[in-house]
């Protein structure tokens, strides 16, 4: 009796996990898990104020720099776009640039040991998109320690962290994600006339870019006294993660006039979920990120505006860095990337 | 007694030839102008770079040969290298480091204890047992890690020979188990035929559960190398783990129907698929070109593999 009764417990379990396996390790990541952490939400970078890209003049490379560009993964159109910027500022610079990446997003190990193939190969910088904040530190110092200059890009290693392991990175080279979501969002309220509900969908908490994001967004609705938030929560970055979480938030505040989504393959999720509820033309969307599938909803309409983060710039400033840095150039601590509101307007015909 | 299979004996010879292809190709396509593959140090990444794969292959390979399998490994290695992170933020100093470790240890024991005791005691399938625990493992990592990655302070990172000294004991271990020990023998004999085993008298029951605990410690100890190389926890670390450690041990030669197989075969497996995955990098192979010629590798060595042994019976 006992051993059946357990057995049924095993397959209620399993089952269970099963039906909803996708969608349970992701809200389990952020949504649920989200009181237990004693964690700031992000250490207050007290990094210096990011500058805009230097003017190097006339760069004229010694020789064929020999250049690593280090990203996440190449199936994510991000890095593939950053990729092709950093490649056609090689070519101008005439520098030899080897572009790899991990399999996965998360694959935080094989990207290490991508870093530690770079410094058996004696490369002359290393420029790279880290897939954790945190773990690849010590295949980073690996690098200080064969003086091989590091230019960190996209995501922000972690300064604290850093600091306490005597990292060294010669500059931060990232989008203004803050000034990035303040404009989205500020552009968001106006168009709700300064009145309503408006909601946030954000990413990964505890995340720079999340985190970031969120702070623009606040700061655009301090601008906005008339607007009442009805809620933000967290939907992972992810689609589904999208649509589920704001098919909730419409149950609970059915009267929202406005929706900020910290990347748009949340809001293409909510954009979903609006019209399941049958909700089209009552809620304006607004997205970061500007993809492909985005710019579709821009057209139709469904998306009122997404944040252009220029990746290809990102790829390039890292090249031109690395140059600049080997051509005894000084070079600002920190490098702002701009970031361009899009709307249907903008949208090229 | 043998030391290596003749199919083993085949891969290892199947290495070398990888490793004389890899060396060639890095020295003659050598646009970096550094002496690549065959150098000290990157021969010291290869080793790094498998060494975690080829720990959790290690305990994969006492579960195939009894006749299961488990896909929670990698989880099980996130929510250890969690366990570890705080178990060694909690306390100061080398008092931490000590119950982080017996933390990590603990928690990777017992998790592989109770995929044992599910699946010895419910007749479930393995399979569907790993699955399941596959998902609670990675949640319960995330929930241990507030969903953040927690950095190991003060903690001297990215040394050679620590990583490289557990994956040898464990490789060592594993080896004189399954070789020298009734224990061992009573594995293969429960993984090739259940119902002679049980009549000739072999706990299977028991030997299952052990295996199983034995696979989860190996990802404990997975766990501690990947603390000792990234000096972190992280509750997305090694997602997708459990594949590589099936292939390892496949490639190696032990048959995913149980009841044979050896360590040293997967060795070999490991280090095939890490030695192709680093040469395939240092030679700047797209990363979706290095998927496709791994995942050609591992289909050729099983189905060669298979049409020698009908062409012999």
């Amino acid at each position: 009796m006992a051993r059946l009764t357990a057995l049924w417990v095993v397959l209620v379990v399993t089952t269970g996990m099963l039906a909803g396996c996708p969608k349970a390790t992701t809200t389990d990541a952020t949504t649920k898990v989200e009181p237990v952490p004693p964690t700031p939400p992000t250490p207050a970078p007290e990094a210096p104020q990011a500058a805009e890209m230097p003017d190097f003049g006339d760069l004229k490379p010694a020789k064929a720099y020999k250049i690593a560009l280090i990203m996440k993964t190449m199936s994510n159109p991000f890095f593939q776009t950053m990729e092709r910027g950093a490649k056609e500022e090689a070519g101008k610079l005439g520098i030899d640039l080897s572009s790899q990446a991990a399999d996965k997003e998360t694959d935080d190990e094989k990207q290490a040991g991508i870093v530690e193939n770079a410094i058996a190969q004696k490369a002359d910088a290393i420029v790279i998109a880290p897939a954790d904040s945190k773990t690849l530190i010590p295949a980073l110092l690996k690098a200080n320690a064969a003086d091989i200059p590091v230019i960190n890009l996209d995501n922000r290693i972690d300064p604290e962290a850093a600091r306490e392991a005597g990292l060294k990175l010669v500059t931060f080279i990232g989008p203004d994600n803050a000034s990035g979501a303040e404009k989205a969002a500020a552009h968001l309220l106006e168009a709700m006339g300064g009145k309503g509900k408006v909601a946030m969908l954000e990413g990964i908490r505890g995340v720079d870019n999340a985190e970031n994001r969120k702070k623009g967004f606040e700061r655009a609705l301090g601008g906005f006294p008339q607007v009442e938030l009805a809620d933000s929560q967290s939907a992972s970055w992810e689609l589904e993660q999208g649509e589920s979480v704001f098919t909730n938030m419409l149950t609970a505040h059915s009267d929202i006039t406005g929706l900020f989504c910290a990347n748009d393959m949340m809001a293409l999720g909510a954009i979903r979920a609006i019209e399941a509820a049958d909700k089209q033309g009552q809620i304006l969307v607004a997205g970061y990120d500007n993809l492909e599938a985005a710019q579709e909803k821009l057209k139709s309409g469904a998306l009122l505006c997404t944040i252009e983060q220029h990746p290809d710039l990102m790829g390039a400033y890292g090249v031109r860095c690395a140059v600049a840095l080997l051509e005894g150039k000084e070079i600002p601590p920190e490098v702002a990337v701009p970031t361009d509101l899009v709307t249907q307007e903008m949208l090229r015909p | 007694m043998q030391l290596l299979s003749y199919r083993a004996l085949g891969m290892l010879v199947a290495l070398i030839v990888i490793c004389g292809v890899m060396a060639a190709l890095t020295s003659w396509r050598n646009d970096w102008g550094a002496p690549t593959f065959l150098s000290d140090v990157n021969l010291r990444n290869v080793l790094l770079q498998c060494s975690i794969t080829t720990v959790a292959a290690a305990g994969m390979t006492l579960v195939i040969i009894a006749g299961g399998i488990d896909l929670s490994v990698g989880s099980v290695l996130a929510l250890c290298s969690v366990a570890l992170a705080v178990g060694a933020r909690a306390l100061p100093g080398a008092g931490g480091v000590a119950a982080g470790i017996a933390g990590c240890l603990v928690a990777g024991g017992a998790f592989g204890l109770l995929n044992g005791v599910l699946v010895v005691r419910t007749g479930a399938p393995p399979f569907i047992v790993t699955l399941g625990t596959l998902f609670v493992g990675r949640g319960l990592a995330y929930v241990l890690a507030g969903g953040q990655t927690i950095h190991a302070e003060g903690l001297h990172a990215g040394a050679f020979w620590p990583p490289v000294l557990i994956t040898l004991g464990v490789i060592i271990a594993c080896h004189l188990f399954l070789s020298l020990t009734p224990s061992g023998r009573y594995v293969y004999a429960t993984g090739g035929s259940e119902e002679a085993a049980r009549l000739s008298g072999v706990p299977i029951g028991r030997v299952r559960l052990l295996t199983y605990a034995a696979s989860g410690l190996c990802a404990a100890l997975g766990a501690v190398i990947y603390w000792l190389r990234m000096a972190a926890g992280n509750p997305l670390a090694q997602d997708g783990l459990e594949l590589y450690a099936i292939a390892a041990v496949i490639v190696g030669g032990t048959s995913l129907a149980g009841g044979q197989g050896d360590i040293l075969g997967t060795v070999i497996g490991a280090l095939i698929m890490g030695v192709l995955a680093n040469g395939l990098g240092l030679l700047a192979v797209p990363d979706y070109w290095q998927k496709i010629i791994i995942g050609s590798v591992i289909v050729i060595a099983v189905a060669g593999d298979q049409l020698r042994r009908r062409r012999r019976s």
